[in-house]
């Protein structure tokens, strides 16, 4: 597939140290690209980099063929999505949709078929006539997504369009979004502080923090095997547990693990709650319930062990079965390790021989 | 009477107090147009024994107080467009771009309406002595924007920063250039700061007598200058006819505006952003 975005060692500090250092990455046609962290971690700058808004220091931004770096933003082949204060209040919807054509000297009869077509699009086909303060803020941002598509634009930049509205209309814009971009085969990059917005929509991800690119992967990735403690931390829930190391070996509960050469002498574990398994009988790890929350058709239970607090989710259906300070034996699935940011592989898991049961 | 049953214990006060204050405001304003249109008006009667429309026909047909108006909306009309030209753009730059000193420098347009007029154009004549400007037309235009600085610049600055950054970006971003940007987005939702600002500038202009005595005498003679002479040479009737058609081109401006006129573009307008 062809390469739409290349941005190719992108810098831009600014006065009071914060910005971005080096950023490389590039979108596919067709692709959806978040970048996620923070605030304050660059992401944003990266965008407004893009869309021309900031002069670069360093770096080169490529759309398509052409070399963008040096185009003030209304000569760049992309189109721009803000936070809020997206429409101008003193046009019609029809006028703010309009605005880009008029400014071309487009024929009258195009741009009210081009008009027609964003509106249908984004269906809000009677909005034309009205001013955009007499528009709820999910319709306003709908115009201005039909604002931008309307530039035809080679790159879509979104930056946080979601975050104002109410979690409700967030996730039916999301899907609307996530449509409208396979059917028009738009090229995207997204910006988000949420994770779960960015897992549910993205296609790939760039998990950002101070400036650097912490990971580049597909959400499923991002999610199962993240590359740094920053990225474990920030996505989803997750348990972490210090464990000691001695002789290059950790052991959690029932189980030693071997790694190949270490520098630190305490290691970060972080596994998922989904990867805790309560059970009967033999297990890796010895716990006692401390605490039973119910969430609707699970439920979040805060487990005791040895090494620390560690939280699951249990089915509605297995619940009944336990109680508080009941002594449980657990399964551990997954269990990834941190060395200070950096994930650190383990080469063999060996089950100690003591046995765990309840 | 209805009117007063619906006035309970509780709100009485309040309704004594609203009454004194329409007294207090309204009270002069009837008596001055009364006393317009009265031909005979004695102690004590409460109101004037004749009436006539005899002083408005000596104001009307007197040709010094015809071109005194005349004068009056020329040089009005000029203060406005100049402040226009002049503060709009240093608006924008107060609004948009931050300098050393910005705060001080927009304080600054604030004293000239500080100090007390006559001292501050005192000096000033003393300096328009030196320049040949003393009973010249730019001359009294300059003495008017003296006063006008401010409300130009502190307004529509307030109404250049309520447009925000990212709706000129979208503007940009959908191919306007910078000035297209201005000329589209920026100056037509700052318009109605703008125009408040304008009305001001033109009415502190109409009314601007102090500094126009100083500076405009003997040949240049705006209404109120004129207004001193009559209000001394002639009855009260001259004065109050006078001071009518003085008001009305406010009224009227005033009620074309009132759309954009509210607290909150005044409010704004004197914010120490």
């Amino acid at each position: 597939m062809d390469i739409q975005l290349d941005v190719k060692n992108l810098t831009h500090v600014f006065k009071t140290g914060e910005g971005i250092r080096d950023i490389n990455f590039q979108i596919k046609q067709g692709e959806l690209l978040t970048l996620l962290g923070p605030s304050g971690c660059g992401k944003t700058t990266i965008l407004r980099s893009v869309g021309g808004f900031i002069q670069n220091q360093q770096g080169k931004i490529i759309v398509g063929q052409e070399d963008i770096t040096s185009l003030s933003p209304e000569k760049r082949p992309t189109a721009m999505v803000f936070q809020s204060y997206n429409l101008w209040p003193h046009m019609t919807v029809f006028d703010n949709l309009a605005f880009s054509m008029k400014l071309k000297k487009m024929s009258k009869d195009h741009i009210n078929e081009r008009v027609q077509w964003a509106l249908r699009l984004i269906r809000l086909e009677n909005t034309a006539k009205k001013y955009p303060s007499e528009l709820s803020g999910g319709q306003q941002q709908r115009i201005a997504l039909a604002r931008a598509l309307l530039l035809n634009p080679k790159v879509l930049l979104l930056d946080e369009p979601f975050s104002a509205l109410d979690a409700k209309l967030r996730y039916e814009l999301r899907e609307e979004l996530r449509e409208i971009q396979s059917k028009e085969n738009l090229t995207m990059l997204f910006v988000t502080h949420d994770q779960e917005e960015a897992l549910s929509i993205s296609d790939r991800i760039i998990v950002m923090n101070k400036g650097d690119i912490e990971q580049m992967d597909s959400p499923r990735s991002i999610y199962n095997e993240p590359n740094t403690l920053f990225v474990a931390k920030f996505i989803g829930k997750m348990n972490f547990i210090e464990i000691p190391i001695a002789d290059h070996k950790a052991s959690i509960g029932n189980n030693m693990y071997h790694f190949s050469h270490t520098n630190s002498s305490k290691l970060t574990a972080a596994i998922r709650p989904e990867d805790i398994t309560i059970q009967e009988g033999k297990g890796d790890w010895l716990a006692s319930i401390k605490k039973i929350m119910i969430l609707g058709h699970y439920a979040e239970v805060t487990l005791e062990t040895e090494d620390g607090i560690l939280k699951t989710f249990v089915e509605k259906r297995k619940l009944e079965s336990l109680h508080v300070h009941d002594q449980v034996s657990i399964l551990l699935q997954d269990v990834r390790f941190f060395e200070g940011n950096d994930w650190i592989k383990y080469i063999k898991k060996e089950e100690l021989p003591t046995c765990i049961t309840v | 009477m209805w009117f007063f049953k619906s006035v309970s214990k509780r709100n009485l006060m309040e309704f004594l107090l609203v009454t004194l204050f329409c007294l207090f405001f309204f009270m002069p304003l009837v008596n001055l147009v009364i006393l317009a249109f009265s031909g005979e008006w004695q102690y004590p009667n409460k109101f004037p024994t004749s009436w006539s429309l005899e002083w408005w026909k000596f104001v009307l047909e007197n040709d010094e107080v015809s071109r005194s108006i005349m004068l009056s909306f020329s040089i009005a009309i000029i203060v406005t467009i100049l402040s226009i030209i002049i503060c709009i753009p240093a608006a924008y730059a107060f609004a948009r771009l931050q300098f050393p000193l910005r705060r001080t420098f927009l304080f600054s347009f604030l004293l000239t309406n500080a100090f007390p007029k006559m001292g501050l154009y005192v000096a000033i004549g003393v300096l328009f002595y030196q320049f040949g400007l003393m009973n010249t037309f730019t001359g009294i235009v300059l003495i008017h924007m003296v006063n006008t600085l401010m409300y130009m610049t502190w307004i529509p600055s307030a109404a250049f920063k309520n447009v925000h950054a990212s709706q000129e970006e979208a503007a940009r971003d959908a191919g306007a250039s910078p000035f297209k940007v201005f000329w589209h987005v920026t100056l037509p939702m700052a318009a109605p700061g703008i125009i408040v600002a304008s009305i001001f500038t033109f009415l502190s202009s109409l009314d601007e007598a102090q500094g126009t005595l100083l500076v405009g005498i003997p040949d240049y003679q705006t209404m109120p200058v004129v207004m001193y002479s009559i209000i001394a040479d002639y009855p009260s009737t001259a004065g109050s006819v006078f001071s009518i058609i003085l008001t009305l081109p406010t009224i009227i401006l005033l009620l074309a505006a009132r759309r954009f006129l509210g607290a909150d573009a005044m409010a704004n307008g004197f914010q120490m952003k």
